[in-house]
């Protein structure tokens, strides 16, 4: 199996296309695909522990993430210039990501045989 | 050396123009003697499989020039089943399943589940993403 690295970029803020991009890494998980995840640019914010619920009763970005946990996805990064940008308290943060500059998301993913953007 | 690829597209024709991109590219694998595994509809991309968009005659019809391509290219047009539905695009399983008062799905896609997408990444030799602001 081909080690996939998911891009968690601005667009995987919208509700739909961040759940659809979860669920590809889940399906993933499922098939025993090594994988990663990196949040780059505003989708860092999806990490902020502690969110509300939406207004529709839908359920935050942060407890939607959270089921990677339970998928036994722990290779989880975040670009460190977009948590000073977005001034997130890395210790309040859902799933302990590790915070990468530009040259170590650049290794990471040259890492990857495979890199799906969301 | 010839490679085979996996596209995925992640926006269509009217509000994104990546399925034209993703289109020009997939053309020149083809060109250049390469082959495509399968191409992926994802996210608002699944729109290219709507059956009832009428395209302006003035405007390219980007699932028509899907649809040519796969068949000179022997490759297949797969479209995720959940972001479809999610969509209002059903095939005859998915409107007899939900009771739907018609289906939509336009011939020549497939509807298919997210372990074709990482089946195909798996075997292709390199996966190309096309996102919605495509150009």
């Amino acid at each position: 199996m081909k080690r996939h690295l998911f891009v968690f970029g601005a667009r995987t803020l919208q509700r739909s296309i961040g759940r659809e991009t979860l669920d590809a890494v889940l399906v993933s998980a499922a098939f025993d695909v090594p994988v990663s995840v990196l949040f780059l640019g505003p989708a860092v914010t999806a990490l902020r522990s502690g969110q509300n619920a939406g207004p529709y009763g839908e359920k935050s970005m942060d407890r939607q993430l959270s089921v990677l946990t339970e998928y036994g996805i722990d290779q989880i990064y975040l670009c460190r210039d977009a948590l000073k940008r977005w001034k997130l308290d890395p210790d309040r943060l859902a799933l302990s990501p590790k915070a990468l500059d530009q040259r170590e998301q650049a290794a990471l993913i040259r890492q990857h045989e495979v890199v799906i953007y969301g | 050396m010839t490679h085979s690829f996996t596209i995925i597209v992640h926006g269509a024709l009217p509000d994104s123009r990546a399925s034209l991109a993703a289109h020009e590219f997939a053309s020149a694998v083809l060109d250049r003697g390469n082959r495509i595994e399968r191409v992926f509809f994802y996210h608002q991309g699944v729109a290219i499989a709507q059956n009832l968009r009428a395209v302006p005659t003035d405007e390219p019809d980007d699932s028509a020039l899907w649809l040519a391509l796969a068949q000179q290219g022997k490759f297949e047009l797969a479209v995720c089943v959940a972001a479809a539905e999610r969509r209002g695009i059903v095939g005859i399983d998915e409107q007899q399943r939900y009771a739907l008062p018609s289906q939509s799905l336009r011939e020549g896609f497939t509807l298919v589940g997210l372990g074709q997408l990482i089946d195909a990444s798996n075997r292709a030799d390199r996966t190309v993403t096309f996102p919605q602001a495509a150009s």
